[in-house]
């Protein structure tokens, strides 16, 4: 298979992906999105598998390892980051771990003035709604959108790095 | 690294292009190379010297 014919299906898988996620929401049925997501993933390597005029050599794939390699490592600190500081947010809320217990001042079985302190503990569905986790997966996209510009980003440094651009002198 | 591949490639009457078909590399690497952007690799090295019937010291140097 050619160069371009490969990239031709890619672009018609990706469309037909956008195509079956909207499909997804229209039924509310998250397998269809899911089930796609991987065959598109299988198909996309088997057919590049067949592609038969990418000539590659040592440093196309010196770039590939090192685009890799710091792609990941940015990677992490930026999921680090973000997940830490999504726990924080979380977990600071009023339902959840920001405060276990809860004081009932003027209580008529209690000394006046007093307080008597009553425990609780945030149940799973209190702590985050349910209705809320569609927020973290649009995150989670988001941040594998970041991943991609970051790989692009290192993708371009080490092309340029290792000389991709420079000027033909024949 | 110093060498000597655009000399030796217009010595045979060679482009970048039909060298790196010749080697089974990308044009790309050839022009690295000479700008000398990327040190190939010691299998690279000598299969260009093999190529220029002449040897590694000759095409290449430290600089």
């Amino acid at each position: 298979m050619k160069k371009n014919t490969f990239y031709i299906i890619y672009g018609l898988i990706a469309v037909s992906l956008l195509l079956l996620f909207w499909l997804s929401i229209e039924l509310s049925s998250p397998l269809i999105i899911a089930a796609s997501v991987i065959l598109a993933a299988v198909l996309f390597f088997v057919l590049k598998k067949r592609v038969t005029d990418i000539v590659q050599d040592e440093r196309t794939i010196l770039i590939d390892m090192k685009t890799a390699s710091a792609t990941i490592r940015a990677s992490v600190v930026l999921f680090l980051t973000v997940n830490l500081a999504t726990i924080v947010y979380v977990f600071s809320g009023p339902l959840g771990f920001h405060s276990f217990t809860y004081h009932l001042p003027n209580d008529l079985m209690i000394p006046a003035g007093g307080y008597v302190t009553v425990s609780y503990f945030p149940v799973p569905p209190e702590t985050i709604p349910i209705s809320q986790l569609g927020l973290f997966a649009v995150l989670q996209l988001v941040m594998i959108v970041a991943a991609l510009f970051i790989y692009v980003g290192f993708r371009f440094y080490y092309a340029r790095k290792f000389g991709v651009w420079g000027e033909d002198e024949e | 690294m110093k060498n000597k591949i655009k000399v030796y490639r217009a010595m045979h009457d060679l482009t970048q292009d039909a060298l790196a078909k010749e080697l089974g590399v990308t044009r790309q690497t050839i022009l690295a190379i000479e700008k000398g952007k990327y040190d190939p690799s010691l299998e690279l090295a000598f299969r260009i010297s093999r190529y220029f019937h002449t040897t590694v010291e000759d095409v290449f140097s430290f600089d």
